[in-house]
């Protein structure tokens, strides 16, 4: 057990590391886009990692030299904060912000296209619908899986509030609509079937899009890490 | 926070751009350089310093790539640009003068007028 006592030591150093930087990585994540604040953890990391080493060749231990290294590196809140006053502007919108959000939208339009082509088969089924209607149908979910697409990745939603915020946008656009029928003196005739079925599919596309905006960022991540990862 | 602290972070982006002005330096070593620049005088929180850099990278006045060492994580070093510069250039005249005013308010000097 002797023999553990400095691996056990160096995993307590490298633990409070990690927990510290998972503190600033939260401060960070609501003012940098995924890839920046990846990228400044990674810098911090191993700037603690040196600090923590130079301790160490001045007599102290590998927990009291990270403690000390993570001492001088400042408060967690105030390391996080300093984003805000650093940058001038809270979430910026980067290159690689501009990419998620576009090719989440249109992951999200092929996803509108799905659902709403789903929600046709189900109308011929059972008879509601025709075939006729199929094409118009799909490109109406293109059109509505890009909006919702483009709202939930640009408000970062989580995939529950990206199905509210979807199905609060359908309800809009068909309160407006039914509200456009009465001032032309028109029949409305706003079918309640079809309003559900309208919830239905933004429920399931505000959460498509957040998930996919998850997942665009996330991949981005990774081959920009990649890539520098063998740039050298 | 500290007022010498304080200070320190508010010249923090004209430090940094004095610092890689003479040569490229990753986080740790512009830390380290301001630190040996200064005599151990200007203390300040190094986490501070990643939003500073990243703040003058977006602004263009420094530019950062990534360096894969043999041994040891990536870095990222940064360099100063054409921006960076005229931005430090500015830095400079901007002290000098802040500097000089209270100087004379200590020293009692009185300022000299010109006809």
């Amino acid at each position: 057990m002797e023999n553990l006592q400095p691996l056990t030591r160096h995993i307590e150093a490298e633990a409070a590391r990690e927990a510290y930087l998972v503190q600033v990585s939260k401060q960070l994540s609501t003012r940098l886009s995924p890839l920046e604040m990846y990228e400044t953890v990674e810098e911090m990391r191993a700037h603690v990692n040196a600090m923590a080493l130079a301790y160490q060749e001045v007599g102290l231990s590998p927990i009291d030299a990270m403690k000390a290294a993570l001492a001088k590196f400042g408060a967690a809140d105030s390391v996080g904060a300093g984003a805000d006053t650093s940058t001038g502007k809270a979430k910026k919108f980067s290159h690689e912000r501009l990419n998620t959000v576009a090719l989440s939208a249109l992951a999200n339009a092929f996803s509108g296209v799905i659902v709403f082509f789903l929600i046709d088969l189900s109308f011929v089924a059972t008879g509601a619908s025709s075939h006729a209607e199929a094409g118009i149908d799909c490109v109406i979910g293109s059109i509505s899986g890009l909006i919702i697409g483009l709202v939930v990745s640009i408000l970062r939603l989580s995939p529950l509030r990206g199905a509210l915020v979807a199905v609060g946008l359908i309800d809009a656009l068909v309160a407006g609509l039914i509200l456009q029928t009465y001032r032309a003196d028109n029949v409305v005739h706003a079918a309640p079937g079809a309003v559900f079925v309208f919830n239905v599919a933004a429920f399931v596309l505000g959460i498509t899009g957040s998930l996919l905006c998850r997942y665009v960022s996330n991949a981005l991540s990774r081959r920009h890490a990649a890539r520098r990862q063998w740039a050298g | 926070m500290s007022k010498s602290a304080e200070q320190s972070r508010s010249q923090l982006p004209g430090l940094i751009l004095a610092v890689v002005e003479s040569q490229p330096l990753h986080g740790y070593g512009i830390a380290r350089e301001i630190e040996v620049r200064s005599a151990d005088a200007l203390s300040f929180g190094e986490g501070t310093l990643y939003p500073a850099l990243k703040a003058l990278e977006l602004a263009g006045e420094i530019a950062g790539e990534w360096y894969v060492q043999e041994s040891g994580p990536a870095k990222k070093v940064y360099r100063i640009t054409d921006v960076g510069r005229a931005q430090l250039a500015r830095h400079r005249a901007v002290w000098a003068e802040y500097s000089s005013s209270v100087n004379r308010i200590l020293t009692g000097t009185p300022q000299t007028q010109t006809a």
